[in-house]
């Protein structure tokens, strides 16, 4: 997820804690969060990091791909486990 | 609504919890703090991100730092007075009880009170109930606010009388400011990417 929303190289080892993470900005992949803060408070400096600040348009099928890809995920966990009640 | 904008103050539906888990200190020159889109009122809903500002390094010593304290001694208390009918002023009080009379406590002491004057701390706590606050933050979404400064006030470091009495420091840090603390809604590992120990070690 967020190949849309990429950081520039040089911003890829920067460090900013958000969404329960601090994880180096390179290894995210919940760019489009920091994007819509950054956006919601229009902070320049975030806003530069980013390669191109895609449209609201692209941000939102950005979303609801990633929660397509959880769902499925979710979905393929609990085909593998089935319930401890199953009969069968 | 004509005249003011007011909404009523509606309670969580949960177990309300008291106390205070844990207690960082850093400069705050160092971060930046933003907030996340407003709610459907326009009103704030916290910080949702922190950052190094520009300059400020790990290399550098850019951390929080905890302050260890005697279990179930760390807390904040905030009052509000508005004696003349301005604006309200809310005095923090944050205590937390350091044990051991040292030569460490001694130094922690002394770059509390030159912090006080040639700077800023920026306070971070997470209370018993997981929610983190921020108090004495200098810069949001890459601008400097209004002055919010704390400095210790009120400490008082006893070795005590016999084996039983308490040796150590209740440390007090008292500031004022026209509000109550933003809470930080970027969650812990958010904030324990910025948390090390006293030797600049991540924690």
């Amino acid at each position: 997820m967020s190949q849309l929303i990429t950081v520039k190289a040089k911003y890829r080892d920067t460090v900013i804690g958000f969404n329960n993470s601090g994880k180096p900005l390179g290894l995210r992949d919940d760019l489009h969060l920091l994007l819509e803060i950054a956006k919601a408070s229009n902070v320049q400096y975030l806003l530069d990091m980013f390669e191109e600040v895609p449209s609201e348009e692209a941000i939102v099928e950005e979303k609801e791909k990633a929660f397509i890809e959880k769902k499925k995920a979710v979905k393929k966990r609990k085909q593998k486990s089935p319930p401890n009640n199953q009969s069968e | 609504m004509l005249g003011v904008t007011i909404k009523g103050f509606v309670q969580q539906c949960a177990v309300v919890t008291g106390g205070v888990s844990e207690l960082w200190v850093g400069d705050a020159e160092d971060f930046d703090f933003t907030e996340g889109a407003a709610d459907a009122d326009g009103d704030s809903t916290g910080y949702a991100s922190v950052a190094r500002r520009t300059g400020a390094t790990a290399g550098g010593g850019a951390y929080l730092y905890p302050i260890q304290s005697q279990i179930e001694t760390l807390g904040v208390d905030i009052s509000q007075a508005n004696a003349d009918g301005s604006s309200s002023a809310y005095e923090y009080v944050i205590s937390a009880r350091l044990l051991q009379m040292s030569q460490k406590m001694t130094n922690f002491g002394k770059k509390l009170d030159a912090a006080s004057i040639c700077g800023q701390l920026v306070w971070v706590w997470r209370n018993n109930d997981g929610k983190i606050f921020v108090a004495g933050e200098k810069y949001v979404a890459g601008a400097k606010i209004v002055g919010f400064r704390f400095r210790q006030d009120g400490s008082k470091t006893q070795t005590g009388k016999k084996f039983t009495d308490f040796n150590g420091k209740d440390l007090s840090i008292k500031g004022t400011y026209l509000r109550e603390p933003y809470e930080f809604t970027g969650g812990i590992s958010a904030i324990s990417a910025f948390v090390a120990d006293e030797n600049g070690d991540s924690v």
